[in-house]
């Protein structure tokens, strides 16, 4: 569904990412993970087209999409929920989960899929009144991963989503996301620093390190792979 | 070869004879004009206007502090040489220096406070002293002052022809004009420049920003209150406030300097030669019927300047030449010296950066061999422990290489131990010396430099003048600081690109600058602030390379960053930081192995499974 293909992007004289390729299956769950600073946020960004790539191709569902402005790319049903949740802290939950429902396939049915997030995320209907401002971290994170869901996406990208949270809220995130990909059937690309986490979840994962992919495997040869260690922290 | 000793900082006789030249056009033009009073008094506004915006441009145009309210300056000049001459009889040649005074003292009295604002709230804050003092000279009984005429000519500054005028302001404004050059060519000019572009960088390189703005602030409006006497006593007859005070006077002195060029010595004549004149016969042709169509006119120039012409005309000439000029070179440089990471890291081992004038190593009394001790540091922010009791020594000649997760503390700790932020608790020590609550730019008088993570260039100044501004933290001589840049500049192989403009640069090249910046202040210790964000590992390595060089000169170094792989292939000796807390420190073997680290980077899950310890 998703092919990134080489891409090179980066900010003024900075080159972040360095011919970078990722693909991803249609309802797969992906994760990278990498040391801050690697580039991950910014790989986010080039696909969801808010950075704009030197170099290389993107083809989400066959068409190169390199070019396309970013609120395209969203009305082609990629989503980010970006790092630090950006919620809109002076509106109530209900309002900011219909901001959500800005693309035009996801306003027909914006009742259904408020029922699906209510269904995942049983607290915002409990406080769906209130205003998010006065939300805990967690429930932030909920709330920006609901409003992603509220566009119906194929493909929702995740940035960071344990940043800030207890290990306990963090792994209970993590579970929900899951539940997304299971459950709805929806294409997951998650970013995430907790590399054990991620890739616990994860159908396939990748390690970005200084702006390239170090290594890309499935779950079960990279949990534990002594090659994530040396990406954090080096060896002497 | 004018440029060669210009270079070597000789008195070049070449970059003063054109602005001697002004002052002839001005005369010249009077003699063409001959004795039309009416064309007389308009080359006396042009002159007028060129000698004050060019006094604007000390304080707004190099130092970037944009003065809203500088006509506070020309009416307080003004003003106070015409009451002493009307009450005291006082001299107004001996007046016109007193009314200078005043605009000075007025000029510290508001700069002292306000300098420390940063961005617009200087310029907003200057706005409201002119409109106090309409008001106040109103109540005083001199909304309108009559300026008796004594006709003694030159004795009383009172002449029936305006060409006397004219040549007072002729001189005025050759002198104003050499003083500006030499502003630009000095230690101070440069800071001024350097501090316009960036005040923490330039506090940073050892400039004591608020001093120099508060100087140049003083200056300028010293000039501007000599001019303020000229233009109210070619007034004549009637002095009133709006006159010397009004609001156009800063529209026209925005309009003039933008237009022409801000920051440069020739946007304002430039500005002035064109905009004074069509404004002047514009009014006169409609003003009778259109009053403030002049305003109109300077409004509606200003609003185009700043949308199509934001450098102004000689900034639009000064950017066409210099394309002119390095275009073809520039791909010549690029060809032969391509940012190859390799084959500068091969000479990274021998460059070493002992300097012309190496500094009396007054060791104090600094306890075993450890040049900084950062004693017992906590630092809250808004009920956040950003550092908790951290205390970490660092050895002379080594190093240090600070470490940690996000929201570690190490920006913090950077930030104690280079004087940004006073700790709560806690001391920071130099040298064995107390330096916990000083300022940035004493710590780099005292040998303490610093690289920034985002790297600070001055980009309206050549790659040598941006090393240059460190190098006038420890020497006044801008002859000799030229010298210790071009070194450093050598050993950074910056030397090929010394002479271009500092815009463009590849990213090891704006790094290089950064570390020959630091460098150029003659530290004995650099504070290194992540050095390796955002590179990739053949970049990371290059770092790794100059700042082993620097090491091996003997400069200790602290490198805080957070790409741990590349810091543990350089580093002689680590410190982990977490939550605030110091959890790790010694080897970069220890560190890295070290399960408080492991968890702060990769979780606790990953140390529980995975870890071997």
């Amino acid at each position: 569904m998703l092919k990134v293909n080489g891409i090179s992007a980066g900010y003024g004289g900075l080159e972040v990412l360095q011919n970078v390729s990722i693909i991803l299956e249609k309802g797969e769950f992906v994760a990278i993970v990498g040391p801050n600073g690697a580039g991950k946020s910014t790989l986010l960004k080039s696909i969801s087209g808010t950075v704009r790539c030197t170099s290389g191709q993107i083809y989400f569902m066959d068409e190169n999409i390199i070019r396309m402005d970013a609120h395209k790319r969203t009305g082609l049903g990629i989503i980010q929920v970006p790092e630090g949740r950006r919620i809109f802290p002076s509106l109530t939950v209900l309002e900011n989960l219909e901001l959500g429902a800005f693309r035009s396939e996801a306003r027909g049915s914006i009742k259904e899929n408020l029922g699906a997030v209510f269904r995942l995320f049983p607290i915002l209907e409990e406080r769906r009144k209130q205003m998010a401002s006065t939300f805990s971290g967690g429930e932030q994170q909920m709330l920006a991963i609901g409003r992603g869901l509220m566009s119906k996406p194929h493909l929702l990208m995740l940035d960071e989503p344990s940043l800030g949270l207890s290990p306990k809220l963090g792994d209970m995130i993590f579970d929900v996301i899951r539940e997304i990909q299971t459950k709805l059937k929806i294409a997951v690309l998650l970013v995430e620093q907790r590399a054990v986490e991620a890739l616990e979840l994860c159908d396939r994962g990748y390690i970005l390190e200084q702006g390239r992919i170090v290594i890309s495997s499935d779950r079960a040869s990279l949990m534990g792979n002594p090659i994530i260690q040396k990406s954090y922290l080096g060896v002497v | 070869m004018i440029a060669e000793r210009r270079k070597q900082g000789h008195f070049i006789w070449a970059d003063y004879v054109p602005l001697v030249l002004v002052g002839v056009a001005v005369l010249l033009v009077c003699f063409i004009i001959g004795p039309q009073r009416y064309y007389q008094r308009i080359l006396l506004l042009v002159v007028l206007w060129m000698c004050i915006c060019s006094n604007f441009n000390i304080i707004s145009g190099y130092g970037g502090q944009i003065v809203f309210g500088y006509m506070l300056f020309v009416g307080a000049g003004g003003y106070t040489s015409v009451l002493l001459f009307k009450f005291l009889a006082v001299n107004p040649w001996i007046g016109m220096f007193v009314g200078a005074a005043v605009a000075a003292f007025l000029a510290f009295v508001i700069g002292y406070p306000t300098l420390r604002l940063h961005g617009h709230y200087f310029a907003v804050a200057t706005v409201a002293f002119p409109l106090m003092a309409i008001p106040i000279v109103a109540q005083l009984g001199w909304e309108e002052v009559h300026i008796p005429f004594a006709g003694r000519g030159i004795e009383s500054m009172q002449f029936t022809d305006v060409r006397y005028y004219v040549l007072m302001g002729a001189i005025l404004l050759v002198v104003f004009l050499i003083i500006v050059r030499m502003i630009e060519r000095s230690r101070f000019g440069y800071a001024l420049q350097a501090l316009k572009q960036n005040e923490a960088a330039a506090e940073g390189m050892g400039v004591h920003t608020h001093r120099v703005k508060l100087l140049a602030f003083m200056l300028s409006a010293f000039l501007t209150g000599i001019t303020g006497t000229v233009y109210c006593f070619s007034i004549l007859f009637l002095l009133t406030t709006p006159a010397a005070f009004g609001l156009f006077i800063i529209v026209r002195i925005l309009s003039i300097t933008i237009v022409g060029g801000i920051g440069t010595l020739w946007g304002p004549v430039i500005g002035s030669a064109l905009l004074v004149p069509v404004g002047e016969l514009l009014a006169a042709e409609v003003g009778d019927r259109w009053p403030g169509f002049q305003d109109l006119i300077y409004g509606i120039v200003l609003l185009m300047a700043i949308i199509y012409l934001p450098d102004g005309i000689w900034g639009k000439v000064t950017e066409i030449m210099r394309r002119r000029k390095t275009l073809p070179s520039a791909k010549v440089k690029a060809m032969v010296a391509p940012s190859n990471p390799n084959s500068p890291s091969k000479q990274g081992k021998s460059s070493s950066f002992s300097l012309v004038t190496s500094l009396p190593t007054d060791r104090g009394n600094e306890p075993h061999g450890s040049i900084l001790r950062v004693q017992s540091v906590s630092k809250l922010f808004g009920g956040v422990r950003a550092l908790q009791d951290v205390t970490v020594e660092v050895p002379r000649g080594k190093i240090l290489g600070v470490i940690g997760p996000n929201g570690a503390g190490k920006t913090t700790l950077f930030n104690v131990m280079n004087g940004y932020l006073g700790p709560e608790q806690g001391k920071v020590f130099f040298k064995g010396k107390d330096v916990t609550y000083l300022k940035p730019h004493d710590l780099c008088q005292m040998g303490i430099g610093r690289t920034f993570q985002i790297p600070q260039i001055f980009n309206n100044m050549t790659i040598l003048e941006n090393v240059m501004i460190g190098a006038f933290a420890r020497e006044r001589n801008a002859t000799r600081a030229r010298a210790i840049s071009e070194e450093i500049a050598q050993k950074m192989e910056l030397t090929h690109r010394a002479e271009d403009q500092a815009v463009g640069l590849t990213i090891l090249e704006t790094k290089r600058l950064e570390f020959s910046r630091a460098l150029a202040t003659q530290p004995e210790l650099i504070l290194v602030d992540e050095p390796m964000a955002g590179l990739n590992p053949e970049e990371s390595h290059h770092i790794g390379e100059i700042i082993k060089g620097i090491a091996e000169s003997g400069i200790t170094v602290i490198v805080i960053e957070h790409v741990v792989q590349s810091l543990v292939k350089f580093a002689d000796y680590m410190v982990g930081l977490d939550e605030g807390r110091k959890v790790a420190e010694g080897t970069p073997e220890e560190v890295i192995s070290n399960p408080h680290i492991i968890e702060a980077y990769l979780g606790e899950k990953w140390r529980r499974r995975y870890a071997k310890s």
